[in-house]
């Protein structure tokens, strides 16, 4: 069983002057077994800094974190804003790529692609797919890897809602099959009322401002009643911090 | 790739090193230490050439005659006469250029006619053009000016024909809904779009007719830069021809990076911002 | 810098979708049966042998080819041509990557790059004959000095554009050095050296024959340059229509290639 585990978490920028940012400020979060955790927060909160902590791509300043599978270091996939594949590579190169096991790779790619609609198009380049595509291709990549651990950075925000709210179902159907522990940031409250089991509200300046456990039955529909007062009622209290963030903005120059 | 590829070891615990922090003033002071470092390299390969290849003249030698030709008044003479001819061909070879590279830009007929001979315009060598044209005019005023238009035309039309193409068909219909006046589109539509081909084509077609320029006078002329050139060459004098080779060099840099550099860069500043 | 990257003119792949009102090869083909019957009609005007007329320099074509001079001597301008494109291979990648790379090395380099890709060709040709003689070893220096910034700049091109994205989604799928150098550096840069390639090959191989006509034993340029001095323009000018035929079909060729090789550039597509 996967696990994630962040204690202290502190992360500072510094810029060309030497002045410092708090980015993250003291993050204590820990997320064990299969469970879908959702982040949400106002922009600049710090989010995608979060989750670059966690996978690796970016250092910290002060604080742990630690990703274990059962007795070993888990094993990650990253799903990213965009599709960031690899232009003159075919999608199943793309996939073939990220690989940590050869064995039955293929047949492991062949599954998610089917699973997100793309099983036919493994011998196209990205530029031959559309961004949606692309972006469904990005997601097959991070399941091949049979991560333990999956993060999510907002996945669907550059597509339109059409798209988006058929990508959003197809990760359910994907997660529900085979279920990981899941990062998932978004800007969007309702989509984090419709995926997690948890959401993880951040606030301005790096600190986790509140956690609320989401116990819906699956696969949820956006037009079931309860998932629709729950939105509501996360939007609203979402919208408080917004504002607040805003004042806080608006002081600042002062 | 092997099947034992490690995965990620993702436990990182403690602070991570603090990053580094580029100051400001290594920020400006690179460029220039750089410039610096790379004009030492030049000469220290240049003092080492004349260490080991014996028949390449040291920087000194080259300079003292370089002065000696200005002294005589060799080096501005000479610089004065291939002018004329350069400016004279050039925009001969401007104004045709660009009034067939605008009749390709604009008629698929014309395209389909002219690119196949562009073509042959662009890869033949300027040599031959030098040679051609000793034969035909003599050692007069026409060998070098028409082989500094020939040189220069196809450059020229190949892109100014590509300018044309990248004028925005679309805005303009915008600009026309608009109602907005025919200067103002020529300002705000047209050219920020064909800048910077016109530039290049400005660029190449100089590139290209210097080139030229020096042939034509090295083989059939009695005057010139180039002429002056293979005086001292054929006087086995090499620090004379490499003297006039740092002119050739000033002048190209001249002109790149002073007259063209920044031109470009106003011209297209919209593309990085 | 920017006379040696992408600024070259396209040559050969109009893009424009206009409808065509005659077909292409029938118009571009007409307009060369033009420009020969005009070429015709001066030299029968002139009438003079340094203006020979198109028939008797097709004769001249036909000969040179037939005798298998032509092979011969463009046989031996191609290997050297190849032979500097390889040294400039093996200079240019180190250069172009460590350009790539570093904002001083880039700057460091730029200026003798400049020099090498802008220097007139006369300067070449001569440097080439005074200090090698009239060998081989002259054209391929020469034609490796000229092709060096060629791939210098577009190694570094394709060094910068790697997206630090791509590298940062290496990084979180745990990708080894060795297999972002080999799915993310080297396809990045192989299309742009390819197009360094394209556009270095046509200045390469004139300076390289203005190298030969200055002094060699063989090759096209001390063909038009024997040509010259026995005043034989009908053979200088067969030569030329050889080089010029030769250069458009290896360009188209390499036009060819590219788009084939590089089959995920949309550009391209
Ligand atoms: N490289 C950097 N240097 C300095 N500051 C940075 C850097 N990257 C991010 N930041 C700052 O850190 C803060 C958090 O950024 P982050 O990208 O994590 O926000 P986010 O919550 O993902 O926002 P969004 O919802 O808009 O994507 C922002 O205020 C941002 O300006
Ligand atoms: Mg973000």
């Amino acid at each position: 069983m996967a696990s994630i585990d962040i204690s202290g978490l502190v992360k500072d920028y510094h810029d060309r002057a030497g002045n410092r940012t708090r980015v993250l400020d003291g993050i204590d979060l820990s997320i064990t077994g299969e469970t879908f955790v959702s982040i949400v927060g106002p922009s600049g909160s710090g989010k995608t800094t979060l989750l670059n902590i966690v996978s690796g791509i970016e250092s910290h300043t002060a604080g742990n974190v630690s990703l274990r599978a059962g007795d070993r270091d888990a094993r990650v996939g990253y799903v990213f804003q965009d599709p960031r594949l690899l232009p003159w590579r075919t999608v199943d190169q793309n996939l073939s790529f990220v690989q940590h096991d050869r064995d039955g790779w293929a047949e492991r790619a062949q599954h998610y692609l089917d699973l997100v609609g793309l099983g036919h198009l493994g011998d196209r380049f990205p530029a031959q797919l559309s961004g949606g595509q692309q972006q469904r291709v990005g997601i097959a990549r991070a399941f091949s890897v049979e991560p333990d651990i999956l993060l999510m950075d907002e996945p669907f925000s550059h597509l339109d809602a059409m798209t988006s709210r058929t990508l959003r179902e197809h990760l359910e159907r994907i997660w529900l099959e085979s279920r990981r522990t899941v990062m998932f940031v978004t800007h969007d409250v309702t989509e984090a009322v419709q995926l997690s089991d948890r959401i993880v509200v951040l606030a301005p300046g790096g600190h986790v401002h509140e956690t609320i456990e989401v116990d819906l039955p699956r696969p949820r529909r956006a037009s079931d009643p309860a998932v629709a007062v729950l939105q509501a009622e996360v939007l609203a209290r979402f919208e408080v911090l917004e504002a607040r963030a805003a004042a806080a903005r608006a002081e600042v120059p002062a | 790739m092997t099947a034992t590829a490690i995965p990620p070891a993702p436990t990182r615990t403690g602070p991570a090193p603090t990053p580094r922090r580029p100051s400001r003033t290594r920020a400006l002071v690179g460029p220039a230490l750089a410039l610096l470092a790379s004009v030492a390299t030049m000469l220290l390969v240049w003092q080492l050439a004349v260490v080991l290849g014996d028949r390449v003249p040291s920087l000194a030698d080259t300079i003292d005659r370089l002065s000696a030709e200005q002294a005589s008044g060799d080096l501005w003479g000479n610089v004065a006469v291939s002018m004329n001819r350069f400016v004279l061909g050039l925009v001969v070879a401007l104004v045709v250029g660009t009034a067939l590279g605008v009749l390709m830009g604009l008629s698929r007929f014309a395209e389909n006619a002219l690119t196949d001979l562009t073509m042959a315009g662009l890869a033949a060598p300027a040599v031959i053009w030098a040679l051609l044209t000793t034969m035909w005019f003599g050692f007069g005023w026409l060998t070098p000016v028409v082989t500094v238009f020939l040189a220069a035309l196809p450059f020229v039309m190949v892109n100014i024909a590509k300018a044309v193409r990248a004028v925005p068909s679309d805005l303009l219909l915008v600009a026309r809904a608009f109602g907005v006046s025919r200067t103002e589109v020529l300002r705000h539509v047209v050219a920020p779009a064909v800048a910077g081909s016109t530039v290049a084509a400005v660029r190449f077609a100089i590139m290209s007719a210097w080139n030229g320029l020096l042939l034509a006078e090295w083989f059939g002329s009695t005057s010139g830069v180039g002429w002056r050139s293979r005086y001292w060459y054929d006087a086995n004098q090499l620090d004379g021809f490499l003297a006039w080779v740092l002119v050739f060099i000033a002048f190209l840099v001249l002109v790149d990076q002073v007259v063209l550099g920044p031109v470009e860069r106003r011209l297209t500043r919209w593309r990085s911002v | 810098m920017s006379t040696l990257v992408a600024a070259r003119p396209s040559v050969g792949r109009s893009k424009s979708r206009r409808p065509a009102s005659a077909p292409r090869w029938l118009v571009s083909s007409g307009a060369l049966v033009v420009a020969v019957l005009a070429w015709g009609i001066a030299s029968a005007v002139v009438d003079d042998n340094i203006a020979p007329g198109p028939l008797e320099v097709l004769e001249r074509v036909v000969d040179i080819t037939v005798s298998g001079a032509a092979l011969d001597n463009f046989a031996s301008s191609i290997v050297k041509i190849l032979a500097g494109f390889g040294l400039a291979m093996l200079a240019g990648l180190p250069i172009g990557f460590a350009m790539g790379r570093s904002r001083f090395l880039s700057s460091y380099f730029s200026m003798p790059l400049f020099v090498l890709g802008n220097v007139p060709g006369l300067t070449y040709a001569v440097f080439g004959l005074v200090i090698f003689g009239v060998g081989a070893t002259g054209p391929i220096v020469v034609s490796a000095l000229v092709a060096v910034p060629f791939v210098a700049i577009n190694v570094a091109e394709g060094v910068r554009s790697v997206d630090g994205k791509l590298l940062r989604m290496c990084q979180a799928f745990g990708r080894s050095p060795a297999d972002v150098v080999r799915h993310v550096y080297l396809p990045a840069i192989t299309a742009f050296v390819f197009v360094g390639v394209r556009y270095g090959f046509a200045m390469a191989w004139k300076v390289e024959a203005l190298t030969e006509v200055f002094g060699a034993r063989d090759g096209v340029g001390f063909m038009i340059r024997r040509a010259y001095q026995e005043f034989q323009v009908a053979d200088m000018l067969a030569w030329t229509t050889l080089f010029v035929v030769a250069m458009v079909l290896i360009e188209r060729g390499l036009a060819a290639l590219e788009s084939r090789l590089f089959a995920w550039r949309k550009d391209l597509a």
